[in-house]
């Protein structure tokens, strides 16, 4: 309920309102068929050129995941509003997208360079956005994969000094306003830059979101993984229950063999993980974005919109900004 | 020109194709710790190894100390290596077990007596201690089935452009493909993978391969190094300009692309000739094949049960 109260504060302080005026319909239960992306599947293994993390934990959105369930039952309206705003409007209403004013060369599909360039205004965009509700955003490029890929294991944030060259920009974004008493120390096996932002333990679910280009289907796909405080990685079922919001689980669970969320290896640390299905990915975005319009970066914050939020990743509109 | 084979022929040989496999249970699973006898089978190179679950926990219910197992905990290891049930037993082993494949020129008895193959293939089976790296299966076979039938659906969009194929097969024809990779059925399996490949007159749009990179010796973590590109059938012939590439579609300008053209673009560095094998060469079910090999007969003939050709790089020497 702390969550409902937060939104209307956004909705007050914000010169766009992302929530739905009073009254007004919810336009996502209206979205044709194919803007829904569970149909299908996804690779296994894949060599990636980048590597695009998110990690999401409680600590931004107050008792989310902790034992609080009952807010899991708090309509999620934000990222179908998204897609409402992105429905049809005019050029001039989109965010600016500054650092690409070219559209998708193969849209609806995604081409790999295209695909970095989205990463980099994405997190440009949660670095300057504050507060945005995410424990921590990285970005990770080809040459440094390997030894970033290790780091969702731990429930930490990587936080650089600026000097630091691009393409090791791990980021956290909004770490000092969010409201978990944090540990601040410094991770005495990382460069002397690195400062490791650590929340104080408690028992908490841990979800883990990547964000990786499929070499097959040539769309952005979100893996994920989720783990209790101290504890292994949980199952499928546990994803349905913690993870999926209860208005997409039966949806969800009833294509394919079974369901829209599969199992299998990341692609970069091989280990076992959630994806969900992307080989509708590029029908919905046609039928969802205009080809003319789209930039890469706003392609994947629609994208993130699709698919994010039938697995509670929920895009913050500050990213809109 | 001897005996110049067919696609079909190919094929069949293909899923004829089997690995000895001498399975012991884990010692410290068993009672009798390192006595217990092995399970010997002939299995085809195309099946995946939980289908041998079930017989398994039965040949060594008697063996273990945790009777309460049930056949879905159960998972394989080679040398210390869980393996990745979701490839095929025939991928795995041109993986790991580091036989000398065969090749054209090498005939089978002076192959196996250097290095001789280590066969039958010895794996470990365990029904406890699942491994963190291995995705977990399930009592009724569900993720395993999902597994293929997500790897059929990447495949089929690759050689198509889209999914619709796969996704518009009834749901019979879409489980039967499962099935009668599983029961080794290839009438069956032709007749409904021949609902979803493009007819022989209508080219791939791209071509479903994978490329096993070597496995580095002494590796910490063995976590597999795969190449995979977009790969169209036919490229254009060298004196053509490549702007020409997308919009010509007569095959006068345009050359079929090898095995060799796909290793030398992907890995110029293992492959520094688009013809000769030099430093590494190219292993599909056990066997070198030819680096002249045209890559979409290579898939039609000769793709695993999913569709796709995964071809493992071994160095030379």
């Amino acid at each position: 309920m702390q969550r409902n109260a937060e939104d209307k504060e956004h909705l007050h302080a914000g010169q766009v309102p992302l929530l739905p005026e009073p009254g007004e319909k919810d336009v996502s239960t209206s979205l044709p068929q194919s803007s829904l992306l569970f149909l299908s599947s996804f690779p296994i293994s894949d060599v990636f050129s980048s590597i695009f993390d998110l990690i999401y934990s409680n600590s931004g959105i107050k008792g989310f995941y902790s034992c609080e369930i009952p807010t899991l039952t708090t309509p999620h309206s934000q990222l179908s509003i998204c897609i409402r705003r992105w429905y049809g409007v005019a050029d001039s209403t989109l965010p600016s997208f500054s650092r690409m004013a070219a559209s998708c060369s193969t849209f609806p599909f995604l081409a790999q360079s295209e695909f970095e360039v989205a990463c980099q205004d994405l997190a440009d965009r949660c670095i300057a956005a504050q507060n945005i509700g995410w424990s921590a955003i990285r970005l990770l490029t080809k040459n440094n994969k390997m030894c970033q890929c290790a780091q969702p294991a731990r429930r930490a944030a990587r936080t650089l000094s600026p000097g630091e060259p691009r393409r090791i920009t791990g980021r956290g974004s909004g770490l000092q306003n969010s409201s978990p008493p944090k540990d601040v120390s410094t991770c005495p096996d990382s460069s002397p830059q690195e400062a490791l932002v650590r929340a104080k333990p408690h028992p908490s679910l841990q979800i883990d979101y990547d964000i990786l280009l499929s070499p097959t289907y040539q769309v952005p796909v979100l893996y994920f993984g989720l783990r209790w405080h101290n504890h292994g990685p949980l199952g499928l079922e546990e994803v349905y229950q913690y993870v999926v919001p209860e208005r997409y689980r039966q949806e969800l669970k009833s294509v394919g063999v079974m369901g829209g969320i599969s199992m299998g290896y990341h692609p970069g640390s091989g280990a076992p993980t959630f994806f969900v299905h992307p080989c509708n990915t590029a029908d919905a975005m046609a039928n969802i974005a205009d080809a003319q319009s789209v930039t890469p970066g706003s392609y994947l914050l629609i994208w993130l919109g699709l698919v994010g939020h039938c697995v509670n990743l929920h895009v913050p509109r500050e990213l809109f900004a | 020109m001897e005996n110049r084979v067919s696609l079909g022929s190919i094929q069949k040989a293909v899923w004829d194709g089997r690995l000895p496999l001498q399975i012991v249970l884990a010692s410290s699973e068993s009672r009798t710790f390192d006595q217990t006898d092995p399970y010997l089978i002939s299995y085809p190179r195309i099946s995946y190894l939980p289908s041998l679950l079930p017989r398994l926990r039965a040949f060594f219910s008697n063996f273990l100390i945790e009777p309460n197992s049930q056949s879905h905990d159960g998972w394989f290891e080679f040398e210390g290596v869980p393996l990745k049930w979701h490839y095929p037993v025939g991928l795995l082993f041109d993986l790991y077990a580091g036989a000398d494949p065969a090749s054209k020129t090498a005939t089978r008895d002076n192959e196996s007596t250097d290095h001789g193959p280590p066969l039958p293939w010895r794996l470990i089976v365990h029904f406890t201690n699942w491994p963190h790296d291995l995705v977990r299966l399930d009592a009724d076979g569900m993720v395993m089935n999902d597994a293929f039938i997500n790897s059929v659906k990447e495949a089929d969009f690759l050689r198509n452009g889209t999914a619709k194929g796969i996704m518009s097969l009834s749901k019979e024809d879409s489980s039967g493909l499962w099935n009668a990779v599983q029961e080794l059925d290839l009438l069956s399996f032709q007749r409904i993978s021949n609902i979803l490949l493009p007819r022989h007159s209508q080219p791939f749009r791209n071509v479903p391969i994978r490329i096993f990179l070597p496995l580095p010796l002494n590796a910490e973590s063995p976590s597999l190094k795969v190449v995979q590109s977009p790969l169209p059938p036919s490229i254009p012939a060298p004196s053509m300009q490549s702007s020409q590439m997308l919009s010509s579609r007569s095959g006068s300008t345009l050359q079929p692309q090898t095995v060799g053209t796909v290793l030398h673009t992907l890995l110029p560095n293992l492959f520094p000739s688009r013809r000769t094998p030099v430093l590494a060469k190219p292993v599909l079910h056990g066997a070198v094949i030819p680096m002249s090999a045209p890559i979409e007969e290579v898939v039609r003939s000769s793709a695993y049960g999913d569709g796709w050709a995964y071809l493992v790089v071994r160095m030379m020497g």
